[in-house]
């Protein structure tokens, strides 16, 4: 008689189980065990973290077609169905206005906490320890030629990383920003042909991103497990020495790419129609995805989902503008850059004015934006383009930046996500906002 | 007589037996006159082979001859410098050494005459010690004083080397700088000088300098600030700057450094300082560009005081050694050649790795890093 009764509860509690997982406190749990795990047990977090990778990789196999559908759909829909160029001058006024209100925002917070300044011996010595076991000697011929390979122009490196000289491998090899020049080209493609033609390739990308969409949605319910791994995995091999070292600028970094992220959820909640815990709710979620993946590109999908389907943004307009943003609007590098510029100020003691600072929002504007072909900790090299015109030594600073960024990655990936998402929801009109202008592509022609 | 026979009326018959003038008339009987009287001493005689020819116009001493009492030390030192000895009675002996074995034939060595060293070996052994001029200050871990001892691997080297010779090594750290332990090597007042000491024309000019024991590069501490600001950032930049800027390159004062600064950055104004750690601290403060020496001191900065790396940056020159050699007076002139034997097949120099390896725990304590 009981068995009955018990089978019942029990499949209640199993069609519970993906809700539980996707609780917040389910998910702060998680974080909190998976840094326990990796403080108190280093060496079982780093066995592992075997799971953790394979989630990621499982990621990174949706990216490059959700890419290429969401993009080529996009621009075939901008410039055959409905669009104007008012989203356009939009999506560049809020881009132009998310880099310099972080730039901006990040300059004063490192002001306020100003890391840096007057660092005690231990510290300094601490720093230095680090700093001697990474940077190699320095040797050179005084009197003989000193061969260097020629220094690569950025904007050639930038031009040279979007053009691909072949359609499938960036697909292949995950070039995002290359991808993305492909998904463009495909797209105008598209509407360059009878529409009638063109049905059939629409359709087979649409069915292409339901059905990655879906492995996404799958995949959410093993996160949790992944955080696990990925956060102990993390912490297991965090450098302790440097996190002490630098601990007023990691917290201030920490704490001021919350307070922009905490901005921008609340941008977009303003701009949501949704219900405020819905809206809530999703961001909290991309937001989980952002701090473990540690991969802006990763959490396209999610973010995708959460400004179509609980922000109600214009679906064509988001599907074409988020990647884009995301790709090239690098919020969370001109942060970071513009706190790790006033740390730098600090340690070397240069004279901090207004011109001074000024001049390092702009510089880290530009900086930021640079690293938008680069990937990983090749990134953060772009410092140097700031430095070396405030004659500030960029080594040391790299350096020390490439050592603590597994403890800063997760916070810099959430904010350019946030704040990227923030732009995509302000440029694109919302579901109820449009009203079938004249096609962009008939615009473009005459 | 018998060396007579051979040496002068055997070969005087030969010539004369196979001479054009006799071959006409050469006869049977003549051949076995000849023959039979060679024999007669050959056979007859009590032979000696004479010991291999030393070059010199001395007598050679047969080893059966020799009343000599040789020490097991002495023979050692004698067979170490066997080519090289300048004297021709040393020489002899050695040679001597060379073509018999001690161990064997212990009548021959108990019996051989003594034989008088090379006038500064015999001083030593006579006064029984030897004489090791270093500086007055401490540069660890090649001479430093540590529990009222002088310890470092300098200071070992010379107790090694008075080991082989069974002197005691009597350290002299009266000097203040090293033009002073140099002065006074060539004053005879020290018997060797050693001290990280560098090979200088000047140098050269008045003392013998040993093979190398360390080999180094020549190294600069940059303070990174002022590089920034004249924009040095690859090997290039840096070394434009080093060879055109005007800038102020720190050295301890009246050192090799302050000669090879003033040749190798004939823009630089040279700063000597009176110590290292003054230098140490104007390069820190931003008063001078750079301070130079060898690469050893640079690491022991870095290592030692590692709080010094955000501010400072070390250049290693691929292209400028500085190898430190034992500098011994001219007129010590076997002293100087057991040094560079033993320097030459024994010992094994010292890299800038080799040493931060075995004095990990000089090199990283902070008391000696400006030292």
């Amino acid at each position: 008689m009981k068995s009955p009764q018990l089978s019942s509860r029990g499949l209640n509690m199993l069609r519970h189980i993906p809700k539980v997982f996707k609780h917040p406190l389910f998910i702060f749990a998680i974080t909190i065990g998976g840094a326990a795990i990796g403080f108190l047990q280093p060496d079982l977090a780093i066995n592992l973290n075997l799971l953790g990778s394979i989630y990621l990789n499982l990621l990174k196999f949706c990216i490059g077609p959700i890419v290429l559908s969401c993009v080529a759909l996009g621009i075939f829909d901008l410039l055959s169905q409905r669009s104007s160029w008012w989203f356009i001058i939009r999506l560049i006024g809020f881009l132009v206005v998310g880099i310099a209100a972080c730039a901006a925002i990040a300059t004063a917070i490192g002001l306020i906490a100003a890391p840096g300044k007057s660092m005690s011996e231990d510290t300094l010595r601490s720093l230095g320890v680090i700093l001697n076991a990474n940077i190699v000697d320095f040797s050179l011929n005084l009197n003989g030629v000193n061969t260097i390979p020629p220094p690569e122009p950025i904007f050639q490196t930038l031009l040279h990383q979007l053009i691909p000289d072949n359609a499938i491998a960036p697909l292949v090899a995950n070039e995002t920003l290359k991808l993305i020049v492909v998904s463009g080209i495909l797209g105008v493609g598209m509407a360059f042909i009878p529409r009638d033609k063109a049905e059939n390739l629409r359709s087979l990308l649409i069915s292409l991103r339901l059905t990655f969409n879906k492995i996404l949605l799958l995949l959410t319910y093993i996160l949790p497990f992944a955080l696990f791994s990925i956060v102990s995995y993390t912490v297991a091999t965090v450098d302790g020495e440097i996190f002490l070292g630098l601990l007023t600028f990691i917290i201030a970094t920490i704490a001021g790419f919350f307070l922009i992220s905490a901005l921008s959820i609340g941008l977009i909640i303003l701009r949501s129609k949704e219900k405020f815990s819905l809206t809530l709710s999703s961001l909290l979620q991309v937001s989980v995805v952002a701090l473990a993946t540690q991969s802006v590109m990763a959490t396209l999908p999610q973010a995708l989902n959460s400004l179509s389907e609980d922000v109600k943004a214009s679906n064509n307009e988001v599907n074409i503008s988020l990647p884009l943003i995301m790709t090239l609007g690098r919020f969370g590098n001109v942060a970071y850059f513009a706190i790790a510029t006033i740390l730098a100020v600090f340690i070397y003691n240069k004279t901090l004015g207004l011109s001074l600072v000024l001049v390092a929002i702009l510089l880290n504007i530009f900086s930021g934006i640079a690293t938008a072909g680069a990937v990983g900790i090749a990134t953060l090299t772009m410092l140097g383009i700031t430095l070396e015109v405030l004659q500030i030594p960029t080594e040391t600073m790299v350096t020390l930046l490439i050592i603590i960024d597994p403890i800063i990655a997760p916070v810099r990936v959430l904010l350019t996500v946030l704040v990227s998402m923030v732009v995509a929801a302000w440029a694109a009109p919302l579901d109820s906002e449009v009203k079938h202008p004249e096609p962009l592509l008939d615009t473009v022609l005459t | 007589m018998k060396n007579n026979f051979l040496t002068r009326i055997l070969p005087s018959l030969l010539r004369s037996f196979f001479s054009q003038k006799l071959a006409k008339n050469r006869s049977p009987q003549w051949l076995v006159l000849v023959s039979a009287i060679a024999l007669l001493f050959v056979i007859g005689g009590n032979w000696h082979i004479p010991a291999r020819s030393n070059g010199f116009d001395t007598p050679v001493l047969i080893a059966s001859d020799c009343p000599t009492e040789a020490t097991p030390a002495s023979n050692a030192q004698t067979e170490a410098n066997a080519v090289e000895a300048p004297a021709p009675i040393a020489t002899s002996v050695s040679n001597v050494k060379a073509n018999t074995d001690a161990s064997e034939t212990p009548a021959l060595v108990a019996k051989t005459e003594i034989a008088p060293y090379p006038s500064d070996v015999q001083r030593l052994i006579q006064q029984g010690y030897m004489t090791v001029g270093t500086l007055g200050f401490d540069t660890p871990p090649f001479y430093f004083e540590q529990n009222g001892k002088l310890q470092g691997s300098d200071m070992e080297l010379a107790r090694n080397i008075g080991k082989l010779l069974d002197l005691e090594v009597r350290f002299d750290r009266n000097s203040p700088t090293f033009s002073d332990l140099i002065e006074k090597t060539a004053r005879g007042e020290v018997d060797m000088a050693i001290g990280k000491l560098s090979v200088t024309m000047p140098r050269l000019k008045q003392l013998h300098a040993s093979p190398s024991y360390i080999k180094f590069k020549q190294a600069l501490l940059i303070n990174r600030t002022q590089l920034a600001t004249l924009g040095g950032k690859d090997s290039q930049s840096i070394q434009q700057i080093l060879r055109e800027e005007p800038i102020e390159i720190g050295v301890i004062g009246r050192s090799s450094y302050q000669r090879y600064a003033e040749q190798n950055f004939p823009n630089a104004k040279i700063v000597g300082f009176k110590s290292w750690t003054e230098a140490t601290e104007a390069v820190e403060k931003g008063d001078v560009f750079a301070i130079y020496r060898d690469e050893a001191e640079i690491k022991k900065i870095m290592l030692g005081q590692p709080q010094l790396a955000l501010k400072l940056k070390s250049v290693l020159f691929n292209d400028l050694e500085d190898n430190k050699a034992i500098f011994v007076n001219v007129n010590n002139p076997q002293l100087a050649h057991i040094i560079d034997h033993v320097l030459t097949d024994v010992y094994e120099p010292w890299t800038t790795e080799r040493l931060i390896e075995e004095f990990h725990e000089v090199f990283t304590n902070p008391e000696f890093a400006s030292k």
